[in-house]
């Protein structure tokens, strides 16, 4: 008990810090506006703002960094709203469900009311996500104390087979194969047991490994870049917004729906790799398998958007999870956030509330005052943020490309750093082409280091002996999981699963 | 079911490059020390730094030989053959064109500007070509102004492979800087001339001057001065906006 009040006491002295400070409130301000501009433009994406800003925020201190990056990752999951509503084009993918009711909605004249629909629900989303942020993440991370060598390769590799198996829009073995390219390009570099160069072909340069933000903006802006300019994209007619209103009442009679949803989205954030997207359409889902008016579900019902935004939100909190207990994202914004913590001192995973304690009711603290900025922008702000749509995207994407490009360069202040982000930027421009998904190939290259000398570190200690995965109770569920994750993608499983369902089905008659 | 098809060709040829890409890992991992001798002390297989690539490579050769499979049971390999008697002589289509034309001014800027030419005028220079030819959303303004900049981007090349250039900085430290400010211009006069032609709104030309010229008048001195980034070649312009900001601060 005297725990959990220190607790808060500490997380409301890290709220009155936060909130004295005009200098961070006008930071995260910014920063939130810039996120839901980003998330509204379709091309752009959370996980570009991220990282583009993440070379910002090199020169401030690393909580005046978190207030920024956090801004305008939460606006950047909520901004992706705008156009799903406005034009019937979701600005992210995570809010591609929001657009099957939003948009309806707008056709009929209710713009404004889905606009404060989906912001207050956005904000309840991320300030639930807030609360499963600082109750779970000591714990998890006090659990996760005890694991081992053999925990932490499996931990890491789980992410990437989870990662490949559920954001693959193709074939699954595409999104394996995307995580295998990353665990490669992680070896590059001088080995971390014995130093030794690998895939360096004397390039001193590659001695240090890939550097990751030019990597992660080469991987999630170039595509982005060249798509969109490919495509010539442009909006169509723009529904009228007349006043954003809040919908408190409205929100408020969907109380239970909102919980399930920010459970869906917190559970979902929680499993690596797979973000906000995913999270969108199984609460869109769930909301209509379990709602009276499901059949109404596509023609512009209230509840729909609430449950989308809703779980899209809560998301941010549960990728952050294992971002900060485990070092493992939960998303690919989280997967750029983890470079910026990286980039600023930070090691994220069991140590970190050791090494500095505090910091998870840092990141709480900004989360819930993120919410509500995003909350005042969402409703006060929202008409301004409209006009910039307006701009064309021929103009703005090379901007953008500018961007990346500085965005690469000033970090490491080495041109090799560019040399190496286009490379990475076409490739990943071919491989979403042909339906590879990026996010199982970024998380390979983060978590490839964790995995290769866990790798090894394990098998020193049991003298390359493999036994322990079977002895360690956690080890062998990583196993399991990662075993039936491959198993459950064969044609054999397929079968066997549709002849089960075919007895159970004769037992019942 | 055409998409699919498209897909499943792609695969097929994926895979073949995917095997031999797990081939290269693995023969490269082979060459790295399976055992060592650290201060007298003997390491095993399994902490040497080949173990992890030699993993990578074998599952990359793995997931590879499926995804040939699938590509040919799904008929992959068919389709990449009637594809492939089909298509001889034919031409690229629009989406292709304009993807290379972004291919073409990202990799310029990289690797052609960025090293060699002050960087406000290398992003003048991507931003000008970029913006022209899209924003435009003309096929002949396209074509032209695309034209004109390979035909300069291919004298920069030739001018930087003859001692020309070296003879030519050796005179004046910026005059590379100042050739492709030239060249500039001469791309404005010639898509000016060409939208005038074609009736597109000069507007459209005088807009992409505009975000031509502002950003990076914005972005340099933010880097430079308030981020402290010291920007990847400093020429003609930003040698001049240093001369300035640091006599008017000192």
């Amino acid at each position: 008990m005297s725990f959990a009040l220190e607790a808060l006491q500490q997380f409301i002295l890290e709220l009155a810090a936060l909130v004295t400070n005009p200098g961070a409130l006008v930071l995260l301000f910014a920063s939130v506006i810039m996120g839901i501009i980003f998330g509204a433009i379709p091309g752009l994406t959370a996980t570009l703002g991220v990282a583009l800003l993440t070379t910002l925020t090199y020169g401030m201190s690393p909580a005046t960094a978190m207030v920024a990056l956090l801004g305008i990752y939460v606006g950047g999951v909520y901004g992706g709203s705008y156009t799903a509503i406005l034009v019937n084009i979701p600005g992210t993918a995570a809010a591609a469900a929001t657009a099957m009711d939003g948009y309806p909605m707008a056709k009929k004249g209710q713009a404004g009311v889905a606009l404060g629909l989906t912001t207050t629900a956005s904000a309840i989303g991320t300030f639930i996500g807030m609360l499963f942020v600082v109750s779970f993440s000591p714990i998890i991370s006090k659990m996760a104390l005890e694991f081992t060598s053999f925990e932490f390769f499996l931990l890491a590799f789980v992410g990437i087979v989870i990662s490949g198996t559920l954001t693959s829009p193709d074939l699954v073995i595409k999104g394996w194969i995307a995580g295998l390219i990353g665990l490669w390009m992680a070896t590059i570099g001088r080995d971390k047991l014995q130093n030794y160069p690998r895939f360096t072909f004397g390039f001193s340069q590659l001695d240090s490994g890939l550097d990751l933000v030019p990597v992660l903006i080469g991987a999630f802006g170039i595509p982005q870049i060249i798509q969109t300019l490919r495509d010539n994209f442009k909006f169509g007619e723009m529904a009228q917004v007349d006043r954003i209103v809040p919908g408190f009442k409205k929100i408020f009679r969907y109380t239970p729906k909102i919980i399930r949803s920010a459970l869906i989205g917190v559970g979902i954030g929680a499993v690596p790799g797979i973000g906000e997207d995913i999270a969108g359409w199984v609460s869109y889902g769930a909301a209509k398998r379990f709602s009276k008016d499901g059949d109404k579900f596509g023609t512009g019902v209230e509840e729909a958007v609430v449950a989308t935004e809703t779980a899209n939100n809560a998301c941010i909190g549960g990728a952050m999870i294992p971002l900060l207990s485990l070092g493992v994202p939960g998303s690919p914004p989280a997967a750029m956030l983890l470079g910026a913590l990286l980039l600023h001192g930070f090691n994220p995973g069991p140590m970190l509330n050791i090494d500095h304690p505090g910091f998870y009711l840092q990141v709480t603290a900004i989360l819930l005052l993120a919410s509500f900025a995003m909350w005042i922008c969402g409703i006060f702000l929202a008409k301004q943020v409209i006009k910039v749509l307006r701009i064309p995207t021929s103009l703005f994407m090379p901007v953008i490309g500018v961007l990346c490009i500085i965005g690469s360069y000033a970090l490491g202040t080495d041109i090799f750093n560019l040399y190496l982000m286009l490379p990475v930027g076409i490739i990943a421009y071919f491989l979403t082409e042909m339906k590879y998904p990026i996010a199982p190939l970024v998380i390979g290259v983060i978590l490839g280091g964790m995995c290769d000398s866990n790798l090894r570190r394990a098998l020193m200690v049991s003298k390359g002996s493999f036994l322990p995965v079977f002895t360690r109770p956690v080890a062998l569920i990583l196993f399991l999981v990662i075993l039936f994750m491959i198993v459950s993608q064969t044609p054999l499983y397929n079968r066997f699963v549709v002849k089960l369902k075919g007895r159970v089905k004769r037992v019942k008659q | 079911m055409d998409e699919k098809a498209s897909l499943r060709r792609s695969d097929f040829i994926t895979s073949i490059i995917l095997i031999l890409f797990g081939v290269f890992v693995i023969l490269v991992s082979t060459g790295m020390p399976m055992k060592a001798s650290y201060g007298g002390v003997e390491t095993h297989w399994y902490v040497a730094p080949a173990l992890f690539p030699l993993f990578i490579g074998g599952g990359v050769i793995l997931l590879g030989v499926l995804l040939m499979g699938t590509a040919v049971r799904q008929g992959g390999l068919a389709s990449l053959l009637a594809a492939a008697k089909r298509k001889t002589g034919s031409r690229l289509d629009e989406r292709t064109v304009r993807t290379m034309v972004v291919f073409l001014s990202l990799i310029t800027f990289v690797y052609l500007f960025i090293p060699r030419i002050d960087f406000m005028i290398s992003i003048m220079f991507f931003l000008s070509f970029v913006c022209t030819v899209f924003y435009a959303e003309n096929k002949r303004v396209f074509t032209r102004v695309t034209f004109v900049y390979i035909l300069e981007c291919a004298v920069l090349v030739l001018f930087y492979i003859s001692p020309l250039a070296r003879l030519l900085n050796g005179l004046y430290v910026y005059s590379m800087d100042f050739m492709a400010l030239l060249f500039l211009v001469f791309l404005y006069m010639q898509a000016r001339k060409v939208m005038k032609r074609e009736n597109v709104p000069l507007k459209k030309l005088r807009t992409v001057l505009f975000v031509a010229v502002l950003t990076p008048l914005f972005l340099c001195p933010v880097f430079r001065y308030a981020l402290l980034v010291p920007l990847p070649k400093e020429g003609l312009l930003i040698g001049q906006m240093n001369y300035l900001y640091y006599s008017l601060k000192y």
